[in-house]
């Protein structure tokens, strides 16, 4: 039951909000009292394999759900991939959490291009380590290219595939893919390199509901599901009412401070109906620009290592490149599922999935339109990626056999697009400019003081990278200074 | 021209189960073909050499009622009558291809289902269960 007046209000459960509230339980007293809403249902572990699903209705929790309910598109435009649920994108995400390169945070600086973003690298790194900590990410401590930490990884590095190990060997550019699946069986089951990871079956892969179950079940939190956020109510320039829809009754919870972590497509819907438009707001949705690759080697495996996908490259992941067009990250994956085995007999094993990521940078061409009508779903227009990101893909995937060179490469087939990265990103950044942005490097609305921003949302680009380590590691850099810590 | 004919009747994936159709040809009968191709695509990937005896014959067996109840399937399987090298010269680029993706299929639902492991042993590659999907990756070298 959601009653009376809260000390902390927090919208959502994915890594946003989640890893901010973990941190603020940290500093609240005892008798604090804090309201999570979410809008999806709680599925446990086991009812998602059943259900084959990572979501449910939270009216009809037999009934699996996907993202394309939340939002709409228009006709032949890409689709956008999310979970609303218990958890959020921490159910779903496959656990692929390299940081962020140093300079994807200074592109205006150093490259003349997009936006720099309001923090650091090095003012995020101690909260990358904490991040890394509490999800329980495996990683190779020793070899860290230009991804400078001060603390190891909690766990391991998997080990590669042949491919990817052989490549290790002679090319300082390759890396181990840092992963939030256990690869000793420390903190959750070991990851049997099952490939599918979106339903880990052995749970191994860091969820919020088997790795923040402290914070889920702190008896200062009352959490609502099938909550369903629609605005926030302000006063004098303050958030103080969150107005949601539950069971098809509208409500409003009150709270000194607000969270707000609905994901990228609903942060702005939110923001938008709460009278807090702003020229950027919803404006720049983004998300990396992908492609996979078969690419197939005399000898070596690229279905042998540890888990899904074992290493990355990353060669054309920063450099003066960056003026003309995108960076990109290469991903060595470590299966099968998209091209089969080889034919040829004593190679059957010798094909590896290359995923090839070019980041992207907000455009005023791609937006989220919210109607005027509050039950009606945001409607997403992203014409295209644009030709920053266009071209970095191309070089990429041209420069891929130089990659192999040396090492036996046999063919590398025609790329097929990855219709989408499941990465919403841009739709509230964060910047030093109100004019230009929505929330400043603590997170906090650049108008209204006692709302926070949360998750992808707020990332001012797009780099090549997954994000979700930095939404996390972000966060609690926010909540730590939202209590004069840090 | 009917020759073209021919192959695009097989590639398109009708002919054989069109044919059995036609000719009143009980579903066994077909099953049988699949069967037969099925152990023809192993046996030439593979190699007879490298598998034990009986082991593509027993893939396929429980193998083909997966492709039987499947059109899309069931008509690539079809089109893998141009296996035959006879045909396999004379076929477009994008009919290679599509066979080279069956095949593919098969045979990697062949080595999960079998005791290859991806390690050289020496070992004759025996069928030990119908395994499309494996929970854990049999090949990965987890430490
Ligand atoms: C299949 C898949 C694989 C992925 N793999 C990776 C990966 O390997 N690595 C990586 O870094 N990222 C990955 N991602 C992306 C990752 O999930 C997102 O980057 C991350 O979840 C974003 O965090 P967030 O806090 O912004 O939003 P979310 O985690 O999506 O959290 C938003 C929360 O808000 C809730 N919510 C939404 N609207 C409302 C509302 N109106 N009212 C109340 N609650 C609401 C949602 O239910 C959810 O709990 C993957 C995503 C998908 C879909």
């Amino acid at each position: 039951m959601i009653r009376g007046s809260y000390d902390l209000v927090v919208v959502g459960s994915g890594f946003g909000s989640l890893f901010y509230l973990r941190e603020c339980l940290g500093h609240l007293p005892r008798t604090a009292r804090v309201a999570l809403l979410e809008r999806g249902a709680y599925l446990p572990h086991a009812r998602q394999l059943a259900l084959r699903s990572n979501s449910a209705d939270p009216e009809d929790p037999d009934r699996p759900t996907s993202a394309d309910r939340y939002y709409r598109r228009l006709e032949g435009e890409k689709p956008w991939n999310f979970t609303i649920g218990l958890g959020g994108g921490t159910l779903c995400w496959w656990g692929q959490a390299p940081r962020l390169h140093p300079s994807d945070f200074g592109m205006r600086r150093l490259y003349g291009r997009g936006e720099d973003w309001p923090i650091s690298y090095d003012d995020l790194e101690p909260h990358y380590c904490a991040a890394e900590e509490i999800i329980g990410i495996a990683g190779d401590s020793d070899r860290v290219g230009p991804f400078r930490r001060s603390r190891p990884y909690p766990l391991p590095a998997f080990r590669g595939s042949g491919i990817d190990m052989a490549l290790r060997e002679r090319d300082p550019m390759q890396l181990a893919l840092p992963a939030a699946r256990d690869s000793i069986g420390a903190l959750r089951a070991q990851c049997c390199a099952h490939g599918e990871c979106r339903l880990c079956p052995q749970d191994a892969k860091f969820t919020a509901l088997n790795g923040l179950p402290a914070v889920l079940e702190d008896a200062r939190i009352s959490i609502l599901t099938g909550a369903n956020v629609l605005a926030l109510e302000l006063e004098a320039g303050h958030a103080r009412r969150v107005v949601f829809e539950r069971r098809g009754r509208r409500q409003t919870v009150s709270g000194d401070h607000v969270v707000l972590g609905a994901n990228a497509i609903c942060n702005p819907a939110i923001l938008q109906r709460s009278g807090l438009g702003h020229p950027e707001l919803g404006r720049g949705i983004a998300e990396q620009m992908g492609a996979n690759v078969e690419v197939q080697l005399a000898a070596h495996s690229g279905v042998d290592g540890g888990t899904a996908a074992t290493g990355q490259n990353i060669r054309l992941l920063d450099g003066a490149h960056r003026r003309a067009h995108a960076a990109a990250a290469y991903y060595f994956d470590n299966r099968w599922k998209h091209h089969g085995l080889r034919l040829e007999r004593g190679r059957h094993l010798n094909t590896l999935n290359l995923m090839v990521i070019a980041e992207a940078l907000r455009s005023e061409r791609n937006f989220v339109e919210v109607p005027e009508d509050w039950d009606a779903l945001p409607v997403i227009h992203h014409a295209t990626h644009g030709a920053y990101a266009e071209d970095g893909l191309r070089a990429a995937l041209r420069a891929v056999p130089e990659i192999f060179a040396g090492l036996g490469l046999e063919r590398v087939s025609e790329p097929v697009a990855r219709p989408s990265e499941a990465h919403v990103q841009c739709t509230t950044p964060a910047g030093t400019d109100p004019g230009r942005s929505i929330v400043d490097g603590d997170l906090l609305h650049h108008r209204v003081r006692n709302l926070s921003v949360v998750g992808t949302s707020v990332f001012p680009t797009a780099p090549a990278g997954n994000p979700s380590l930095t939404a996390a590691a972000w966060s609690l850099r926010a909540a730590r200074r939202l209590f004069g810590a840090g | 021209m009917g020759r073209t004919t021919r192959r695009s009747f097989l590639t398109n994936g009708i002919g054989l189960v069109a044919a059995a159709a036609a000719a009143g040809v009980a579903g066994r009968y077909a099953l049988t073909d699949i069967e037969a191709i099925l152990e023809a695509i192993v046996r030439h990937h593979v190699g007879d050499d490298a598998l034990a005896r009986g082991a593509a014959a027993a893939f396929a067996r429980d193998y083909a009622p997966m492709t039987a109840s499947n059109w899309k399937l069931r008509s690539a399987v079809a089109s893998g009558l141009y296996l035959l090298p006879l045909f396999r010269g004379a076929l477009p680029a994008g009919d290679l291809a599509r066979i080279e993706r069956y095949d593919r299929r098969v045979v990697t639902d062949f080595l999960l289902s079998s005791s290859y492991d991806g390690r050289e042993s020496g070992d004759p590659i025996d069928y030990l269960a119908l395994e499309t999907a494996p929970l854990c990756n049999p090949f990965a070298r987890l430490r």
